[in-house]
């Protein structure tokens, strides 16, 4: 409706007066609507009456106050009032003065004859064409008459919006005229209706009067006035708060786009690698759309909140598809791997993270290759090669009990009598000796295989704990993270406590303390992982028993051996532990072990990991 | 570029939304939202831009010479013009889009062995087409007047919202508006109202609907039966809605941004109570474009009954194969333009005598088992899925379930799918519109919805986008 108020006349009325009077002297058409409210709210539903309001051709004068009012509320504002009778008055004058001819459509019969009696008296110079009531039947045959007789000015009173549909219809028809529509003028005009008195006039209380005469008209002023100008005010409060609606998309939009730009983050913690960050323009990325990817994975990762955004989401897809589960699935989780998302699983009732089986046949070619470096290896350590396969959740189907039987092959193929195992053979076991959440033995796992590796390798007796206690409830382990449900799976951390002899320990050759059990053991509820508490892969590990009677031995495995490494070591004088993955980067060329064991003077080796130690390249043997 | 992706929300938007508000002449504005379209589509086709604007350049010389043919009153050479023009472009169609699948049933028919070409089929290449065929044919009959300025058509053609998911835009609709538009607060206030509407549609309820109903039709196993294959082909049918009306939903919120007023696309299809009426809801844009370009030129229903069947039959050969190459899109308009012709020849008087909702029951069957010939992958993966929804086949729910339980989440959004489906939120908006207070909230939803939109698309990866094989 706003655009309504700015076709209004905005200035004076009496250069108004000077405006119809130039266009009625020099023959120019001119169509003249005096607005009120009511036009402005009728125009919003009534499309062709809009469409005259919204026409280049059409006059709009502020006839109301409440126009006037509204018009100033909307910060466009208008002179001041141009009333229809006042122009009216007007026109008879100018016509009186210059001899114009006039025709009346309009009103009651009786009015009608009034107006005659008066034009002929007051304005004897004026031509009157014609005049018709505003009762005849054929109203467009009244206006084709009109047409005919081509007059000057021509005052229709048929109240709106019928007036200025009318006087539009037939508006083409005429080749000069000046036309308005004037309502209820001619009543005043004729004498029936009186006009406020000059003061009401003066104080714009004109209304006040029309409705203290006609009590009825209380509710049209109510309608028209006081809604509208209500209808005015929430346009204007909706129209802040869609600004503010606007103000505030722009500012997220911006936000973002200048934090990535100009403020990016190097990595991203929660999903463990380097952040992407926007690149810079390269004409062959952009061809082969590398580089539109790149730049959607870098707003991914630098838009503000975008960590909060991701850990969102995933919980609530985790916390979701646990209610699925617990619903449609409750009475037939027991024997069912339910895949959590495409690399991980949950096995039976108990919220256990399981890996699906890993078969024999798909990696067997790099098993081949694996096997033929450690036959090289034993061959040339001529005999003093222990090895250990940990078998877990990828080598056996928990539904059948099915083994993938990847430790037989190994055995049958690797050219030593001291090859050995740690066993899993149904869900039972894998349950007791591995974490729910981690892909790594529990406390008791490790303490059997450290028992079963103790009676291999030595002939003592393994330690015994002290105590078994529990360091937290809310463990939630690398299993738990690739599912991005951390938030989720849960699970008590606990460990034996050991009463260690004096070890010396040197970790890439600083004098260091492995893992921090005794700490963990004395602080309460403190915030724990695998690594945290046994101990981190790290290059080279010496331990010094000091005990120059028993021998030397050098592990070398991965980061499931972390957690007997301290245990072994004190049946041992020299514990050499070696993680092939870290030690080119620590000591800037690779592991030599013909050399290093001459040099350490090693009686004993251990190969020790579970499946991937026994397939991947990163932990082949060379000299 | 996608919409629903953060480079177009956080990237091109924002600047885009800085540089055209600060200049003050059309010509600039123009210049500014041609340069950003043609980024926005050399953004996912590098290559094929040039296409694209070759075609346009083609276009723009046949659009001078006929007119200036029927300035100077050579009306053969201006058929001549037009003609060559038409083949040129549906040339280009055909051969981007139908050539492997031509030299294929070749092959297969008559045993020959061509080889198919190693040809891309270009973004947005039959939306385009269509677009700019309606400037030349509205042009040659002297509906619209002949773009001069060279930038105006290209702008016209490859203008990115309406590029490469439609609404199909005739020239005659923004005719007016390339040279002379105004844009004022209150549009760009409700196109941007609308563009967040079109963007929950589309990665809040299409998306979702996706994950499910790509699982059932991408692989076929034999543990799917028949009450999965039918939540699967409900799935498909709202994400193909959601998917499809909220791209357009963008498209026209965008456009009127800018100060452009496209035409509305869908109407809530999925209320219907005949087939007549859904096509009436759905894609109006190509719709009426085949009503106005091929059907009524033919003869549309002012000839002889024989003819007018011919010409049904025409149209909705077209319209399927507008929308693929591959039997199955063929099947699918056939499918469409017999019940429409069985509708309209005797149906008809039956659906006005039933009570509306057995009429509803009957469209939206219809409905579902046209998008299930629509959606599937090959005619064997038809004939399958079309046995095992109407012979019962029990489905291995438990197998499913625990293979996949991610992808039941997204099933929670059938529910604002149902709902959105109707007019309701547009009769609300009709009865409160105007009050503050629904002002107010209405507005804190969009930006919620905003909000959960950008959490998507920066937490998921998934974001497939159907109609990019058009």
């Amino acid at each position: 409706m706003n655009k309504y108020f700015d076709l209004l006349y905005k200035d004076s009325f009496i250069k108004f007066i000077k405006f119809v009077k130039n266009n009625l002297l020099k023959e120019k058409k001119t169509f003249i609507v005096t607005a009120n409210p009511e036009t402005f709210m009728f125009s919003e539903k009534d499309k062709d009456l809009e469409n005259i309001i919204l026409d280049k051709n059409v006059t709009i004068v502020p006839d109301g106050i409440g126009i006037v009012k509204a018009a100033k509320m909307i910060n466009n504002p208008v002179k001041e009032r141009i009333t229809g009778i006042d122009i009216a008055n007007e026109l008879l004058d100018i016509a009186n003065e210059n001899k114009l001819s006039l025709y009346l459509f309009g009103s009651a019969k009786e009015v009608i004859k009034a107006m005659e009696e008066v034009i002929n008296k007051k304005y004897p110079n004026i031509k009157l064409l014609g005049t018709s009531d505003g009762y005849v039947k054929d109203k467009d045959k009244v206006f084709e008459k009109i047409a005919k007789l081509s007059p000057d000015i021509v005052m229709v009173a048929l109240g709106i919006p019928n007036q200025e549909k009318l006087i539009y219809k037939h508006y083409n028809k005429f080749k000069k005229g000046v036309f308005i529509g004037v309502g209820g003028s001619f009543d005043v005009i004729s004498g029936y209706k009186k006009r406020a008195p000059k003061l009401f006039i003066k104080l714009n209380l004109e209304w006040l009067y029309r409705i203290l005469k006609e009590p009825k008209r209380i509710k049209r002023f109510y309608n028209s006035n006081v809604k509208f100008l209500m209808n005015i005010q929430k346009k204007k409060l909706n129209n802040k708060i869609n600004i503010l609606f606007l103000i505030i998309c722009c500012l997220i939009l911006l936000f973002g786009l200048f934090n990535s730009i100009f403020n990016p983050k190097d990595i991203n913690q929660y999903e463990n690698r380097t952040a992407y960050k926007i690149p810079k323009f390269e004409l062959k990325g952009f061809i082969n759309k590398t580089l539109q990817d790149q730049i959607e994975l870098s707003f991914s990762d630098q838009i503000p909140m975008a960590i909060l955004m991701k850990k969102t989401y995933n919980y609530i897809q985790a916390f979701t598809s646990q209610q699925i589960t617990n619903i449609l699935l409750k009475n037939k989780c027991n024997n069912l791997y339910i895949n959590i998302n495409d690399s991980i699983s949950t096995f039976g009732c108990d919220k256990h993270l399981v890996y699906k089986q890993s078969t024999l046949k798909s990696d067997k070619e790099s098993y081949k290759k694996r096997i033929e470096n450690i036959n090289k290896f034993i061959k040339n350590m001529n005999g003093k090669v222990y090895l250990y396969y940990i078998e877990k959740d990828t080598d056996i189907n928990f539904v059948n009990n099915k083994k993938s039987n990847i430790y037989e092959y190994l055995e049958k193929n690797i050219n030593s009598k001291n090859m050995y195992r740690f066993e899993i053979n149904n869900f039972e076991e894998y349950k007791q000796y591995f974490y729910k959440t981690d892909h790594h033995w529990n406390y008791k796992g490790s303490y059997l295989a450290y028992k079963d590796l103790v009676n291999i390798l030595t002939n003592e007796k393994p330690l015994n704990f002290e105590n078994e206690k529990c360091i937290n409830d809310y463990f939630s382990g690398s299993k738990a993270s690739i599912g991005g449900v951390s938030s989720i799976y849960k699970e008590h951390f606990c460990a034996y406590e050991f009463e260690f002899p004096k070890l010396d320990i040197y970790i890439n050759g600083k004098k260091e303390n492995y893992g921090k059990e005794e700490y963990y053991f004395k602080k309460n509820n403190e915030y724990v992982s695998y690594a945290l508490f046994y101990g981190d892969d790290y290059a080279e590990i010496i331990f010094d028993s000091n005990n120059s009677k028993k021998e030397n031995i050098l592990i070398i495995g991965e980061s499931y051996d972390n957690a007997i490494l301290k245990l072994l070591s004190t049946h041992f004088n020299k514990t050499y532990s070696i993680d092939l993955r870290h030690y080119e980067k620590y000591a800037g060329e690779k592991f030599n072990y013909f050399d290093y064991i001459l040099e350490k003077d090693i009686d004993k080796v251990l190969l020790i990991g579970n499946k991937d130690y026994f397939l991947l390249e990163d932990f082949y043997l060379e000299v | 570029m996608l919409f629903s992706s953060l480079t177009f929300l956080f990237g091109f938007l924002p600047v885009l939304f800085l540089i055209y508000f600060i200049c003050r002449n059309n010509f600039a504005k123009n210049i500014i939202l041609l340069l950003f379209s043609l980024i926005f589509y050399a953004w996912g086709e590098p290559k094929y831009i040039f296409l694209m604007l070759f075609t346009v350049l083609i276009v723009y010389i046949f659009g001078i010479l006929i007119d200036r043919c029927d300035k100077t009153k050579k009306y053969i050479r201006k058929k001549v013009f037009f003609i060559i023009c038409i083949v040129l472009l549906i040339f280009s169609l055909v051969f981007f889009k139908y050539s492997n699948f031509i030299f294929q049933n070749i092959n297969n028919i008559f045993g020959a062995n061509i080889k198919t070409l190693k040809i891309v089929l270009p973004i947005g290449i039959s939306f385009y087409t269509f677009q700019i065929l309606s400037y030349i044919i509205d042009l040659y009959n002297k509906k619209i007047k002949v773009q001069n300025n060279f930038f105006n058509l290209a702008l016209y053609v490859s203008f990115f919202p309406q590029l490469i998911a439609g609404p199909i835009v005739r020239y005659e609709t923004i005719e007016e508006e390339i040279s002379n538009r105004k844009e004022s607060l209150e549009n760009i206030v409700s196109g941007a109202k609308r563009f967040i509407i079109g963007l929950s549609k589309k990665i809040i309820i299409a998306n979702q609907m996706a994950i499910f109903a790509d699982l059932i039709y991408n692989n076929y196993s034999v543990s799917y039966g028949t009450s999965i294959i039918w939540l699967a082909t409900i799935a498909y049918t709202f994400q193909i809605y959601f998917d499809f009306s909220g791209y357009s939903d963008m498209a026209i919120g965008l456009g009127k941004i800018f100060g452009f007023n496209f035409l509305e696309n869908f109407d809530y299809p999925y209320i219907s109570t005949s087939i007549t009426e859904f096509w009436r809801r759905w894609h109006i844009s190509l719709s009426s474009w085949f009503r106005d370009y091929v059907y009524i030129p033919l003869g549309g229903n002012r000839v002889n009954k024989t003819k007018w069947i011919r010409n049904i039959i025409i149209v909705w050969l077209l319209t399927g194969l507008w929308h693929g190459a591959a039997w199955n899109f063929i099947i699918w308009g056939l499918f469409y333009g017999f019940l429409l012709l069985f509708e309209k020849l005797f149906f008809k008087k039956v659906l006005d005598k039933l009570p509306k909702f057995i009429c509803w029951l009957y469209t939206i069957f219809i409905i579902l088992i046209g998008w299930l010939i629509f959606r599937v992958n090959s005619l064997e993966q038809l004939i399958i899925y079309l046995k095992e929804m109407f012979i019962f086949n029990k489905t291995d729910w438990i197998f499913i379930l625990s293979n996949e339980l991610t992808t039941f989440n997204s099933l929670i959004f059938i529910i604002p799918a149902i709902i959105f489906s109707t007019p309701i939120i547009k009769k609300i908006n009709i009865k409160f519109g105007g009050k503050v207070w629904y002002t107010t909230i209405y507005n804190i939803m969009l930006l919620v919805l905003l909000l959960v939109c950008i959490t998507c698309l920066t937490s998921s990866s998934y974001n497939p986008f159907i109609y990019f094989r058009f």
